[in-house]
């Protein structure tokens, strides 16, 4: 893989990396979310609801069918309130949201794994810090 | 010509990216032009713009935000513009969407649907994603004798097989007109089957 670029491309956009939480400029807007697989599933289900009840036939697309399964079987937090519990984990914890999104659908054990598997972590949070909200998250997939 | 443009930009796009660490799932605003034809306009428009933007945009893959997997909501429909000559009209709408974007770099979890001897197939949601033999752990052996086959150590700690969950990082991507393909790893700290619950 060529490692080639500078950070600036020729047409002005700015390279995304993630070690210094830099993103297309399309994800970075007020206006995206990066969602749990929790929240996808829930979205999801209640579209397939709302349009089986309303008696479509039109079937729904293969890319809809496969995520709405996948998000099923992946999602840690099974309802609203855990998921509403979750994000206030997080509301006072100067995270990006895509790293929020990140640690909250990998549930790593501990700060170690975290950091291994979210780099931009590194340097950003209190190891304790974040050993506690891991456990905070863990307690919650425990008790829904 | 489409999917040309696509290749390129996503070559551009994510050669030179470092770890990245996206979630793949996006709430995103997005912008699309719905082109009617006049025999629509009557007292349905709005219910059939809705449902032509649903049937265009929905399942679509582009290189720029990943592949559309519901629309939202509709946020606006602009004002037509009628085509000259033509007699079509063209409406903006602006929506907002579920989409999936996969990234260079990031961690995900995938349900393995492929085992053979040139390495692993996984699906994450709708990205299938390919992990070469040699990005697999050098102690973990294809047994191909086995009731399924699979990749497991010698001492059989650790085994993956068909439908099992395991955790792989995304090293790169190829976007067509419409699909995208990912290859992975399991080479690294953390990585590999999950652990059951």
């Amino acid at each position: 893989m060529s490692s080639g670029g500078g950070n600036q491309k020729s047409d002005g956009q700015v390279e995304e990396d993630a070690a210094e939480c830099k993103f297309p400029k399309e994800f970075e807007t007020t206006t995206c979310d990066a969602l749990l697989t929790a929240e996808v599933y829930l979205l999801l289900e209640h579209r397939r609801q709302s349009s089986e009840s309303k008696d479509e036939i039109e079937e729904m697309s293969e890319v809809f069918i496969k995520t709405l399964n996948y998000a099923r079987r992946m999602s840690r937090f099974k309802n609203r309130e855990t998921i509403r519990a979750v994000r206030a984990i997080f509301s006072e914890k100067h995270l990006h949201k895509f790293e929020v999104a990140q640690i909250a659908n990998l549930c790593p054990e501990n700060a170690e794994e975290a950091k291994a598997l979210v780099p931009s972590l590194e340097n950003k949070i209190e190891e304790s810090e974040l050993e506690e909200v891991l456990k905070d998250l863990q307690s919650k997939r425990t008790f829904q | 010509m489409r999917q040309g443009r696509l290749l390129a930009h996503s070559s551009s796009r994510w050669h030179a990216t470092g770890a990245l660490t996206l979630r793949m799932f996006f709430h995103l605003s997005l912008d699309h032009e719905v082109c009617l034809h006049p025999k629509y306009f009557g007292p349905n428009l709005n219910e059939t713009i809705k449902m032509k933007l649903f049937n265009e945009v929905e399942g679509t893959c582009t290189g720029k935000y990943g592949f559309v997997i519901a629309v939202t909501t509709i946020d606006t429909i602009g004002h037509g513009l009628i085509q000259p000559g033509r007699g079509f009209v063209i409406y903006p709408v602006r929506y907002k969407a579920i989409v999936f974007r996969p990234f260079k770099g990031q961690v995900v979890d995938g349900v393995v649907t492929q085992v053979n001897k040139v390495g692993i197939f996984c699906d994450i949601g709708p990205l299938s994603c390919f992990i070469s033999r040699h990005c697999i752990p050098p102690d973990m052996e294809f047994d191909p004798n086995s009731e399924k086959p699979c990749y497991k150590t010698n001492d059989e700690a650790n085994v993956i097989r068909n439908d099992d969950e395991i955790r792989v990082k995304l090293i790169g991507t190829r976007v067509d007109a419409n699909d995208i393909f990912a290859i992975g790893t399991l080479m690294d700290d953390f990585l590999g089957l999950c652990q059951a619950e």
